[in-house]
């Protein structure tokens, strides 16, 4: 496998709701009947961050991530909105002063508000164009690329796997 | 007079106090703090090869530790990404314990981890 085929996705996302299901951990598989690259995988989370432009004080975030194909460049993407208790949304600026994870990086080459690839709505993603190199080195190896895959890139944005979703990569 | 008696006997306490602390610091050392695991640095993707691939590191170093480990030693630039991955499958916690993969994923005694860089992320 040199990359990672609309298949594959499917299938990969498909284990990943199944496994969620078992240790109810909230994925959710969606799907828009119209499109090559319609199914995409939603969790909702909450967590809470400090927000450093509001006093050091915690907030109560509600996070909502998606897990998306993304056709022109041939790899999963993930994206992610962030809604305050009063229902405004994080801007980009907001969550990055918000993230203690990127230092050294630059937020317009890591986060960008893109077009969700099935709902063409705006999300924070994470930049698609490096995705194949950090998939490169475990694509032939991994039972399921998209949870290696998330294993690297989630913990920057606040999503952590638990091991029973790493197991099935090697299994 | 009291004072004295007071102060001698305070003084007394903190030395038995650093007697004590001394004798567990030297009795704890070899078991704990000195306990090393093998660990063997391979490159995938383009990243450049290390010439000394296997490490010994204490085992309660956190990955995150080893990151910036072969971050350095790469001389890698600071906006340059380095990840590693256990069994080419999975990248562990930057908090993960050194000794917790060791004991989950060694083998023949060394824990495999391979390194990849990417230019940042866009």
């Amino acid at each position: 496998m040199t990359s990672l085929t609309i298949e594959d996705f499917n299938r990969c996302v498909e284990d990943i709701v199944n496994i969620s299901d078992k240790l109810m951990d909230g994925w959710k598989l969606q799907q828009n009947e119209g499109l090559e690259n319609g199914k995409y995988i939603v969790k909702k989370e909450q967590k809470v961050l400090p927000l450093e432009q509001e006093g050091s004080t915690n907030f109560l975030l509600i996070f909502e991530y998606h897990v998306a194909f993304n056709i022109s460049y041939g790899v999963p993407v993930l994206c992610f909105n962030v809604w305050k208790q009063d229902g405004s949304i994080l801007t980009i600026e907001q969550f990055w002063k918000a993230n203690k994870k990127f230092k050294d990086s630059n937020m317009h080459d890591t986060l960008t508000q893109m077009d969700h690839p099935v709902l063409r709505r705006p999300f924070l993603t994470l930049h698609p164009c490096r995705t194949h190199e950090i998939m490169e080195p475990f694509l032939e190896r991994s039972k399921n690329p998209v949870v290696s895959w998330l294993s690297v890139v989630g913990p920057f944005v606040h999503l952590n796997l638990t091991e029973e979703y790493v197991k099935i990569c090697s299994s | 007079m009291s004072e004295d008696t007071e102060v001698q006997e305070a003084t007394n306490s903190l030395q038995s106090l650093n007697i004590r602390t001394e004798s567990v610091d030297s009795g704890s050392d070899p078991e704990h703090t000195k306990q090393k695991v093998d660990i063997l640095l391979k490159p995938t993707g383009n990243a450049p090869i290390m010439k000394k691939k296997k490490w010994t590191v204490d085992s309660d170093k956190k990955i995150g530790w080893i990151i910036e480990f072969v971050k350095k030693y790469l001389k890698l630039e600071s906006n340059e990404k380095l990840f590693l991955y256990v069994n080419q499958t999975f990248a562990p916690s930057p908090d993960q314990i050194v000794k917790n993969l060791y004991d989950c994923y060694s083998t023949e005694g060394k824990l495999v981890l391979h390194y990849c860089k990417t230019q940042a992320w866009g």
